[in-house]
C-alpha cells in the first residue's frame, strides 16, 4: 500500500502496526540506516517518467524488422532501467526493481536484488578498470596481408 | 719398284668420318647447354628455396609476435605494445596494438634475410574475463535475479556472465537465479539456482585497478554541480546534493561529491564520479550508443540504483515498493538460442512480429504437421527439432501472448 509505511523512527514506527522502522529495514536490506533514511527522504514517490525503451522497438528487433544500428537489441528489456559503466561501492549495495547494471558491480559489502534485478558483463566496461589474473580473447580474423 | 704414294696425292678425309666429328661436337654442346641451363636453373631454384625458407622464416617471426602479444593481453586487457623480439635463428618480429572497445587489432611485421611478412589479427576480449558481480559481502537475491554477459554494447550477442562472492549466496524460496557462466561462493550457496555454465566453490572478488586517490588525483576548477553535462571537473563539499534532472559525465571528465547524491533521473556517460557519501540513483530510461564504456562510479557507502517506479515502504518486506513488467521478466529469462530462432527460423507461414507468439499458442492447441516437425524435428540428428529450455520459454511466452501484444506490440 503507497506511503501508509514511512521509513519511522522506532517510537513512531510502533505507532503504526505493520510498519519497520529504518533500523529494521537497513538490516533486512543489508544496508546501513543513514542510507535507509536517505531513500525515504528523497525516493518515497515513483519517479513518473517514462519507463524503458519504445517497448515495440524491442520485440521488432528481435524479428529482426528494426535496423540494428538504431535500437539495441537484448539490452532493452521491456520496462527495465539500466546504469552503463561499473558501479563500486566500499559499503553495500541494493538494485530496486526491474534495474540492469550493463558493465559490471563491485561491491565490499553485501548486495541485495530485490525486483529481478540483472546485471550484465560488458568487458568494455571493465577494460582498464580491473586487473584480470587471465584474460580471454577470442580470434574474430586472421589475415596474412 | 714399287714407289711411295706422294703425300701431296693423299686421300681426302670421308665424309661419314666428318658428320661423325660434328655430331659428337653438336651433342657435346647441347650436353654443355642442358648443363648449364641445369645449373642455371638449379641456381635459380636454390635461391627460390631460399627466399621462400626465409618467407616462412618471416611468417613464424610474425605469428611469434602474435602469441606473444597475445599473451601479454591475457595479462592485462589494456596493455598497448608494442612487443618485439628475436628468434634463435636471427628472426625478428615487431607487434604494434590498436585497442578499439573491446577489440584489439594486432599487427604484426616479421623479418629475416630481407624478406618480411606481415599479419593482421583482431582479437575480442571475452566477457567471460570478468565477474559481473562481485561481493565480499553476502549476495542476497529477495527475488528473480539474472547475472548474464554481452560481447559488447555494439555487439550485444549474449556471453557468459560470472558472478562471485568471499560470504554466502543466498536466493529466497521459491525465487530463481539465472547464471548463464558461473556463480560461485566462498562460503556456500543455500538454495539451488539455475545455472547455465557451472557452481564453483573457489574463486577471487574483482581486483579494481583504481583507488579512490588515483580517482582524484586532478584538479577541480568547478564547484557546481547541475542537472545536464558536466563539461569539467568538479568538486561539491555540500552534506547533500540532489539532482532533479539527468546527469551526464562524459569522457575525461571527474565529478566529486563530498556528501550524499541522489540522482533521480539517472547518470550516463563515460567519466568517473566519486561519492564519499551514500549515492541514490535511478535507473536511466533509456541505453545510450554513445557511451559503451559507460561511467565508473564509487562510492564510500552505500548505492542504491532504484528503477524509476520504486519508491520506500517500510509496510513492504524488501522496503521498497517497485513496478514488476511479467513481459520483461520473460524476455529477460529468454534461452541464448531464441534470438536466432525468431530471426532466421520461424516455423513456415508464421508472422515475423509481435503476432507470432498467438500463432504458437494456437498451434500448441491444434498443431499443423509443418509446425510439428518445426517443433520436434523428425526424429534425425539432422532435424532434432528445438531444444527443451527454448520450447519451454516458448510456452511460457505463448501463454502471455495477450500481455506481449499490450506492451511490447506496435
Amino acid at each position: 500500500m503507497k506511503k501508509l509505511c514511512k521509513f519511522w523512527p522506532l517510537a513512531l514506527a510502533l505507532i503504526a502496526p505493520g510498519c519497520n522502522d529504518s533500523a529494521t529495514i537497513a538490516a533486512n536490506l543489508h544496508l546501513t540506516q543513514p542510507a535507509v533514511e536517505l531513500a525515504a527522504a528523497k525516493f518515497d514517490d515513483p519517479e513518473g517518467a517514462s519507463l524503458g525503451p519504445t517497448p515495440s522497438d524491442y520485440v521488432n528487433n528481435l524479428f529482426g524488422n528494426v535496423n540494428p544500428s538504431g535500437v539495441e537489441v537484448n539490452v532493452g528489456l521491456p520496462n527495465y532501467a539500466y546504469f552503463q559503466g561499473l558501479l563500486y561501492s566500499q559499503q553495500n549495495v541494493f538494485l530496486a526493481g526491474q534495474v540492469r547494471v550493463v558493465g559490471g558491480l563491485i561491491a565490499t559489502g553485501n548486495v541485495t536484488v530485490a525486483g529481478n534485478g540483472m546485471v550484465t558483463t560488458n568487458p568494455e566496461s571493465q577494460i582498464g578498470r580491473v586487473n584480470v589474473g587471465q584474460a580471454r580473447w577470442k580470434v574474430e580474423s586472421w589475415v596474412q596481408e | 719398284m714399287q714407289t711411295r704414294p706422294s703425300l701431296r696425292y693423299a686421300q681426302p678425309v670421308k665424309p661419314t668420318r666428318a658428320v661423325a666429328i660434328i655430331t659428337v661436337l653438336l651433342i657435346s654442346g647441347v650436353i654443355l647447354a642442358f648443363v648449364l641451363g641445369g645449373l642455371n636453373l638449379a641456381a635459380q631454384h636454390l635461391f627460390q628455396v631460399s627466399a621462400l625458407h626465409n618467407r616462412h622464416r618471416a611468417l613464424c617471426a610474425a605469428e611469434v609476435g602474435i602469441s606473444k602479444a597475445q599473451y601479454q593481453l591475457e595479462q592485462n586487457p589494456a596493455y598497448a605494445g608494442p612487443t618485439g623480439g628475436a628468434l634463435q635463428d636471427g628472426s625478428k618480429y615487431t607487434v604494434t596494438i590498436v585497442h578499439s572497445g573491446t577489440k584489439a587489432t594486432l599487427h604484426s611485421v616479421g623479418q629475416t634475410a630481407g624478406q618480411t611478412q606481415k599479419l593482421r589479427v583482431t582479437l575480442a576480449l571475452d566477457a567471460d574475463t570478468y565477474l559481473g558481480l562481485s561481493s565480499r559481502g553476502l549476495l542476497d537475491f529477495r527475488t528473480n535475479g539474472y547475472i548474464n554477459g554481452i560481447r559488447a554494447l555494439s555487439d550485444n550477442r549474449s556471453a557468459r556472465g560470472n558472478t562471485y562472492t568471499q560470504d554466502h549466496l543466498q536466493i529466497s524460496p521459491g525465487k530463481r537465479l539465472s547464471v548463464t557462466g558461473q556463480a560461485s561462493a566462498g562460503l556456500g550457496i543455500n538454495q539451488p539456482l539455475q545455472v547455465d555454465g557451472h557452481i564453483a566453490t573457489g574463486g577471487v572478488t574483482a581486483n579494481p585497478s583504481f583507488t579512490k586517490s588515483s580517482l582524484l588525483a586532478t584538479s577541480f576548477p568547478g564547484s557546481v554541480l547541475s542537472s545536464g553535462t558536466v563539461t569539467q571537473n568538479t568538486r561539491v563539499t555540500a552534506a547533500e546534493t540532489n539532482l532533479t534532472g539527468a546527469l551526464h559525465i562524459p569522457a575525461g571528465v571527474t565529478v566529486h561529491v563530498e556528501g550524499d547524491l541522489i540522482l533521480n533521473h539517472g547518470v550516463s556517460g563515460e567519466g568517473t564520479l566519486v561519492v564519499d557519501g551514500n549515492l541514490l540513483m535511478r535507473g536511466s530510461e533509456n541505453l545510450r550508443n554513445d557511451n559503451p564504456k559507460g561511467l565508473l562510479v564509487y562510492a564510500d557507502k552505500d548505492i542504491i540504483l532504484a528503477h524509476p517506479s520504486a519508491y520506500t515502504d517500510s509496510g513492504e518486506p524488501n522496503g521498497f515498493t517497485a513496478q514488476v513488467s511479467p513481459v520483461g521478466d520473460l524476455f529477460a529469462d529468454m534461452p541464448d538460442g531464441v534470438p536466432y530462432l525468431l530471426r532466421q527460423r520461424l516455423p513456415p507461414g508464421a508472422p515475423s512480429n509481435v503476432n507470432f507468439f498467438a500463432r504458437y499458442a494456437s498451434q500448441e492447441s491444434s498443431p499443423t504437421a509443418s509446425f510439428t516437425e518445426w517443433k520436434n524435428g523428425d526424429g534425425t540428428t539432422l532435424n532434432p527439432g528445438l531444444p527443451p529450455n527454448i520450447t519451454d520459454w516458448l510456452h511460457r511466452a505463448a501463454q502471455m501472448h495477450g500481455a506481449i501484444e499490450a506492451t511490447a506490440g506496435p
